[in-house]
């Protein structure tokens, strides 16, 4: 097939091979990169200042892993919840009634959080026969049905009045009753959940979903079955938040519906806007931004959803790519990028 | 003459009252070069989404190497051997050269949802199969320069090839190019020839619908002309060419007892020059 000489490219332009090479998978070793730093900082600065900082450290694991599975759905494959709270509602139910009804080990009632989580989601994406915006629509709706059942069965979740009484955390034997325990436990779920979603984003089924989300029409010419990937990758971060609500109960001692609000899904929505969409590391700086900020304003609680408002508008008009997206763009102003024709 | 490739018998699409495709029988044979064309909305980029699955036929088969494909879905008929580019191309506008044609290698791939987060080897060497691919098809095209380049820095024409790249990765027997060398400079017109050529000697049918007639009486060793959704002729360039429906279809009826336009701005021309 070589023997084609084609006149778009200039000999000049041909490639330096070795440089070409190293050079070869820049984004895939940006996210790593940017994985390496952010896990070095969020598991360092919470142990190492320790008291409040350490709290907030478990808050933002939290909010990060739920973020990054809406990072995916949302950001990379394009497919748009208004719901996500939902999810993280039905993994901290699922695994708090497990422990507290049946006894059930931590491990394996996170494993059922998440997997009860990603069946709603397949549940919940089944909508995805209804066309563009009404879809949207329907995660909304989905959000406040299961707010409602969570707040209505109260035979099962304790309704409004919550659970109360919430078990320490044991694993084979092993109990992990300290905070400095839990933060330990949510960053491993989170470096090890981080780690996983950055290999699946530079792979054959990762690159899909972020085709689906680029151009559908596309994505479907070269035959990627893109509903069947859609409905996957909904099931995928739903599951997902689900992992990450098996852990709210244990650090706030306390679950009620309260946590799962449409206000609470739009905040998740803000925090990966802020921090960057399209990109994982923007759904964890995102969870630290927004977990960090409301806590200088104690003062002015009444006025957080202004605050966040504020920042939604100013971070779209003046960082559209997010705070990721507007570093990235610093560094490769510095570090001239190899490789690059046209 | 050896068993066609593909063949339309009878195909319709009904967007409710047009019938943006009526009635059309079209057979391409294999290793040719075959042209679809006709004035503008005469149904040729509809033909070209049935084909490739993007829309279903309200009535008619479609029949690819002797089995209907009909009611496949999209990504069936990928496998078996279709792929298309689009009108305007139609890429990944947040992603490298390189990704987006790697893109293309999906249906070659195996690895699923675990497979990509959880195997370690597997993953390693179908990245590196799929980069390879993606390398090798990039050189073909001309574009081993760009190779790592995000795609929003690419110019239009480099952008046509690849998507012509990403198509060749799913490693089609029919290639289906869609109005390939519209917007194109000359340059990049006769190296997109040269494509085409090379392909169909290494054993690729293509069919491609164009506007550039030059272009398609160039390459193509039988041409299909639309119009208004029908198929008014059907033949080798100069039997074309030489078609009164098709002439017709393109320029209008010479109407009796007028002075062509030609002769009268030379006329006027004349009268100008004396005065």
């Amino acid at each position: 097939m070589n023997e084609l000489s084609v006149p778009l490219s200039k000999p000049d332009e041909l490639p330096q091979s070795s440089g070409q090479r190293r050079a070869a998978n820049w984004m895939a070793r940006g996210d790593w990169l940017a994985f390496v730093v952010l896990m070095a900082l969020l598991w360092i600065l919470p142990l190492a200042l320790g008291g409040f900082y350490l709290y907030l450290g478990a808050v933002i694991a939290i909010y990060a892993i739920a973020a990054l599975g809406l990072q995916v759905m949302v950001g990379l494959a394009g497919q748009l919840s208004l719901g996500h709270a939902a999810f993280l509602g039905i993994g901290a139910y699922t695994a708090t009634l497990l422990e507290k009804g049946i006894g059930l080990p931590f491990l394996a009632a996170l494993a059922a959080a998440g997997l009860a989580a990603a069946v709603a989601g397949l549940v919940m994406a089944q909508l995805i026969r209804l066309s563009g915006i009404y879809f949207k629509i329907a995660t909304f709706g989905f959000g406040i049905v299961v707010y409602q059942a969570m707040t209505n069965w109260s035979s099962l979740t304790g309704g409004h009045v919550g659970v109360r009484g919430i078990p320490p955390i044991e694993i084979f034997g092993v109990s992990f009753t300290t905070r400095v325990d839990l933060f330990i436990l949510e960053m491993i779920t989170l470096t090890v959940i981080y780690a996983l979603l950055v290999r699946l984003c530079h792979g054959r089924v990762g690159r899909a979903f972020r085709a689906i989300g680029q151009n559908e029409a596309a994505a479907r010419s070269v035959g990627i079955p893109v509903n069947r990937y859609r409905m996957g990758v909904i099931t995928l971060g739903s599951g997902i938040a689900g992992i990450a609500g098996a852990f709210l109960p244990h650090l706030m001692r306390f679950l009620s519906p309260e946590s799962f609000t449409w206000y609470d899904s739009l905040i998740m929505l803000i925090m990966i806007t802020v921090g960057g969409i399209k990109m994982l590391p923007g759904a964890v700086v995102g969870a630290a931004l927004l977990t960090i900020i409301p806590e200088y304003l104690r003062d002015f609680t009444q006025y957080k959803m202004l605050v966040f408002g504020v920042m939604l508008i100013a971070s779209m008009a003046l960082l559209p790519e997010g705070v990721v997206g507007a570093f990235d763009r610093l560094i490769k102003r510095f570090v001239p990028r190899r490789g690059q024709g046209s | 003459m050896s068993a066609p490739i593909l063949e339309l018998r009878n195909v319709s699409r009904r967007f409710g009252g047009l019938m943006a495709v009526n009635d059309v029988s079209m057979t391409v044979q294999p290793r040719t070069i075959h042209g679809l064309i006709g004035p503008n909305g005469a149904g040729k980029s509809t033909a070209f989404d049935l084909i490739s699955g993007l829309q279903s036929t309200s009535g008619g088969d479609i029949i690819l190497n002797g089995a209907p494909i009909t009611g496949w879905p999209i990504e069936a008929r990928v496998i078996a051997g279709i792929c298309r580019t689009f009108q305007t191309s139609k890429l990944f506008e947040e992603m490298t050269v390189k990704d987006i044609v790697m893109t293309g290698c999906h249906v070659h791939g195996r690895l699923g949802m675990f497979g990509s987060m959880f195997a370690v080897g597997r993953k390693f060497r179908e990245e590196r199969d799929f980069s390879e691919r993606a390398t090798r098809l990039l050189e073909f095209v001309g574009l081993s320069a760009e190779i790592d380049a995000p795609i929003a820095d690419l110019s239009y024409g480099k952008r046509r090839l690849v998507e012509i790249a990403r198509a060749l990765a799913t490693e089609p027997k029919l290639l289906l190019l869609d109005e390939v060398s519209s917007g194109l400079n000359p340059v990049e017109t006769a190296a997109v020839g040269q494509i085409i050529r090379t392909l169909v000697a290494g054993g690729m049918t293509i069919v491609l619908v164009e506007h550039d007639m030059k272009f398609v009486m160039d390459l193509c060793e039988r041409i299909t002309v639309l119009n208004f959704g029908s198929r008014i002729a059907d033949g080798t360039p100069s039997e074309i060419a030489n078609d009164e429906a098709v002439i017709t279809a393109y320029l209008g009826h010479a109407q009796e007892n007028r002075t062509p336009r030609r002769d009268l701005r030379r006329a006027a021309l004349q009268g100008a020059t004396e005065a």
